[in-house]
């Protein structure tokens, strides 16, 4: 008997290199779809996409469409796109209201919760039990702060274990809306890219590429991002653990000591927002979000919350990835949400005054790792000043590779675990 | 069939705009491209398909006048990678047809296929 052997993962992933082939083997994939995507807790979609009773919205797990629905009791669901009969997908609209799929094959309809609710000629199924028949599910489903996660595996640890360091980001985002809750209202751009979908998970969090890949848009923008990423930046890379990473600029911000000044703006351009947030938070808590400014953190393995951005990160192959991108909305802030949504649409998606370059770099990666020589990639800046902040975490300068290996060690553990 | 009237002259007045711009963007001739652009121009392209409202959802590019010429300067830096080296384009357009006409204001559609060549391959 040939055994499929299985990688060798000591060998592939090391404490500061990691293995070419990582990213371009077919078998590599096929092992990451078990272990991570259709295992761990793994970013769906947010409440406010399904705001009322009976919405529901096309979003995936991995190459799986997933559809997320809002019963007429207001719990949500997270159910497969396959009718249990023959296979059909029972829904070809993104989104929509429905209390009922009907698949157009043979006609059997199901309900927004996963159940089967009948099909035509029932007299032709004598003794078969409907209960049985329901569309699939994801076993597991977890929601924090209005964020939908799902989970294959139905067991596991808790959604709130698996965010682990990250819970703190979402708590912060949130706290940017004077109501406490983001909305994800402003509809997605789809932006494919053709690589490996790590390459994206590491560039999310990598503070060592901006100045080069984005420097034509810092000049001509006279934006300070820039400096933000440089050597002589204050900010921090942070490994949260479980995978998960950050930029953590806030000691930058906090020396500026500008609110806003993160947004590109000033306190007296969205006054309306400032005043909700300083009756929400009182004045003074108010200021110090309004100078922290956004999380940029990247929640292992697919959620980016990008300071003004969220990107949801979807693998359909070994070598193609989707980016699906949306400007952040925060709930009781109209006239900052105006805003957010004319830079996201500037920044990102295929023609984006940022993101087309990020994704011109992550396709001539994919390429240049199918060359055989180095076989390596090396990881190991910063290193030598590596430290553990007062929480605990392992920190570096703001152009280190300490999310990368720290989302590394993750992936190792995932991938050698049974 | 109902008639219409097609003034030919100004039918072809607008084509030539369209193939003059096309012309432009396709040699990567952006000073004179956007040198066609009023001052109240907007460049829209919708995402998903549909023509949901840019002021409230998401779309590839909804450029203002100077979100336009911020673009250009991008370019003109010579550093931004996704256009270095830039692609190989050709433009087709068709269906030019003009909907109203109303003082200074023209309602046309038409129709219009890309060519693009370059190291990801070729898109059309």
């Amino acid at each position: 008997m040939n055994a499929p052997t299985q990688p060798n993962w000591a060998h592939l992933v090391r404490a500061d290199h990691v293995h070419g082939s990582l990213y371009t083997d077919p078998t590599i994939f096929h092992a990451e779809l078990e272990k991570i995507w259709y295992r761990t807790w793994v970013y769906v979609g947010h409440v406010s996409e399904v705001p009322k009773a009976n919405d529901f919205v096309m979003k995936s797990i991995g190459p799986q469409a997933v559809l997320m629905t809002r019963d007429k009791a207001g719990a949500i669901y997270l159910l497969q796109n396959r009718c249990s009969h023959r296979g059909n997908q029972v829904c070809q609209q993104q989104k929509g209201n429905t209390a009922t799929f009907t698949c157009p094959y043979h006609g059997w309809a199901f309900a927004n919760t996963g159940e089967l609710r009948g099909y035509p000629f029932p007299a032709g199924y004598a003794g078969v039990d409907r209960r049985e028949l329901g569309l699939g599910r994801v076993p597991r489903l977890s929601v924090y702060r209005g964020f939908v996660f799902g989970s294959f595996a139905p067991d596991g640890p808790t959604l709130e274990e698996h965010l682990g360091g990250a819970r703190e980001a979402i708590d912060r985002l949130v706290r940017t809306s004077p109501a406490g809750e983001i909305e994800i209202t402003a509809g997605f751009l789809k932006h494919q890219t053709r690589a490996n979908w790590k390459f994206l998970v590491e560039n999310e969090t990598d503070g060592y590429h901006p100045q080069f890949v984005h420097r034509s848009i810092f000049s001509v923008a006279k934006s300070g991002i820039g400096d933000l990423y440089s050597d002589a930046s204050s900010a921090v890379a942070r490994d949260l653990g479980g995978g998960h990473s950050e930029n953590d600029l806030r000691p930058e911000f906090r020396r500026l000591d500008a609110p806003l000044g993160w947004f590109g703006t000033t306190a007296d351009r969205l006054p309306d927002y400032v005043a909700k947030m300083n009756t929400a938070y009182g004045a003074e808590d108010a200021r110090k979000i309004l100078v922290d400014g956004t999380p940029h953190t990247m929640i292992f393995p697919n959620l980016f919350i990008a300071e003004i951005q969220l990107f949801v990160l979807q693998p359909l192959a070994v070598d193609e990835t989707v980016q699906h991108v949306t400007a952040l909305q925060f709930k009781g802030a109209p006239d900052l949400n105006r805003r957010l949504r004319q830079q996201t649409m500037g920044s990102v998606g295929p023609a984006g005054l940022l993101l087309a370059d990020d994704a011109e770099m992550y396709e001539r990666t994919q390429r240049g790792v199918q060359t055989r020589e180095p076989p390596f990639l090396f990881l190991g800046r910063g290193r030598h000043r590596e430290r553990r902040d007062p929480e605990g975490f392992l920190i570096g300068d703001a152009t280190d590779e300490v999310p990368a290996r720290g989302m590394w060690r993750h992936y190792r553990a995932l991938m050698e675990a049974e | 069939m109902a008639s219409m009237t097609v003034n030919s002259e100004l039918l072809r007045e607008i084509e030539q705009f369209l193939y003059r711009e096309a012309r432009l963007a396709d040699d990567h001739d952006y000073d004179a491209w956007e040198a066609l652009w009023t001052s109240d121009g907007v460049y829209w392209i919708p995402a998903n398909g549909d023509d949901g409202d840019p002021e409230q959802v998401m779309s590839i590019v909804y450029d203002n006048r100077s979100r336009i010429a911020l673009r250009i300067k991008q370019l003109n830096t010579g550093k931004r990678h996704s256009q270095n080296p830039r692609s190989r384009l050709r433009r087709m357009i068709s269906n030019v047809e003009l909907l109203s006409s109303a003082e200074d204001e023209l309602h046309v559609t038409a129709n219009v296929c890309v060519f693009e060549s370059n190291a990801r391959g070729d898109i059309t």
